[in-house]
């Protein structure tokens, strides 16, 4: 889907390149796993932030990117709680009767 | 337990604390002496939390089950060797990932595949093209709740297996993009681009949650 964006924004984002570390938004996009993780350096990281700021477009995409990683952390960990609350006693009894099969192989 | 300093009382959390680690060695203890209620008592203590980790790699319910026995069995014919420099649990978390890793690649299901279509697009001039506004708030109620999880839950299990799996050694194991890639067999600048794509679908994925178009 294909967005105008307003006249404003635009001159904006032209005046963004006389700034020093401008950055397109696919440049952004590039640097974003390095950025989160704190692995930047402090001008590839204030370029990121001066992005940010001038480009609504990113920073709505910086939410819902950061969003995404949050909901998938706190599902995971819901599942993980609902698997401790109900341990498959065929699981536990195949792994015990794994157990003494390679005990016995062993002592053969 | 801080025993520097004349004096110094432990402090209630310590005392438990030592009481954790003085029980983990006595298990280890009796697993090393091939004490076979041991290992019972380390099945059905860790064995959610082993299941839980293994559905994380492996969809199908019956491999997650082969994973975790098969991590088990790894474990106690290595118990000998085992120096508890990590917790028993953690030593079996990892050996549990490392079966399910290797379960994927055995079936050749760690392989890259193209995601073109859910990945952000942008025009000649590097224009971002598509952007959703993520409301402010979590959900209030409790059903709520259930339904964006349940919602989330199925599109993290509708990513590819590479990229879930990028996913979740970085982001839900909280591995290192060096660790991630050693295990993945891959170069760290192709893992970080790997888990960016895997981010970025499933955001696209998950959208419809806020743009009110949950069928999709």
């Amino acid at each position: 889907m294909s967005r105008q964006r307003s006249l404003m924004e635009r001159i904006r984002h032209w005046m963004s390149w006389g700034l020093h570390g401008a950055m397109t938004c696919e440049e952004f996009e590039a640097g974003l796993v390095d950025y989160l993780d704190g692995t930047l350096s402090p001008i590839d990281r204030h370029r990121i932030n001066l992005h940010t700021r001038l480009c609504s477009h990113c920073r709505r995409y910086l939410r819902a990117y950061d969003k995404a990683r949050r909901l998938a952390g706190d599902t995971i960990r819901y599942s993980d709680e609902q698997a401790l609350m109900s341990v498959p006693e065929d699981l536990v009894q195949a792994i015990l009767a794994a157990r003494q099969e390679d005990s016995a192989d062993t002592r053969r | 337990m801080k025993s520097d300093g004349a004096g110094v009382r432990p402090t209630e959390g310590s005392l438990q604390q030592d009481d954790v680690e003085a029980e983990e060695g006595a298990l280890v203890a009796r697993l090393k002496a091939g004490d076979e209620r041991a290992f019972e008592i380390l099945v059905r203590r860790e064995s959610g939390r082993l299941l839980a980790a293994a559905r994380r790699l492996v969809r199908d319910e019956a491999a997650a089950h082969d994973c975790v026995q098969e991590a088990f069995l790894s474990a106690f014919r290595a118990i000998g060797s085992f120096e508890p420099r990590s917790s028993i649990g953690a030593w079996l978390h990892r050996i549990t990932i490392n079966a399910a890793l290797m379960r994927l690649r055995k079936q050749r299901r760690l392989a890259e595949t193209p995601i073109d279509d859910l990945l952000p697009s942008f025009d000649a001039d590097g224009w971002r093209r598509d952007t959703v506004d993520v409301p402010d708030g979590d959900p209030e109620s409790e059903l709520e709740r259930r339904r964006v999880r349940d919602f989330v839950r199925g599109k993290i299990d509708m990513l590819p297996d590479g990229y879930r799996t990028a996913l979740v050694l970085r982001d839900l194991e909280g591995w290192s993009t060096k660790e991630a890639a050693d295990a993945l067999g891959i170069a760290e600048g192709a893992m970080k681009v790997r888990l960016h794509r895997a981010r970025s679908t499933l955001k696209r994925l998950i959208e419809p949650l806020w743009t009110g178009d949950i069928s999709a």
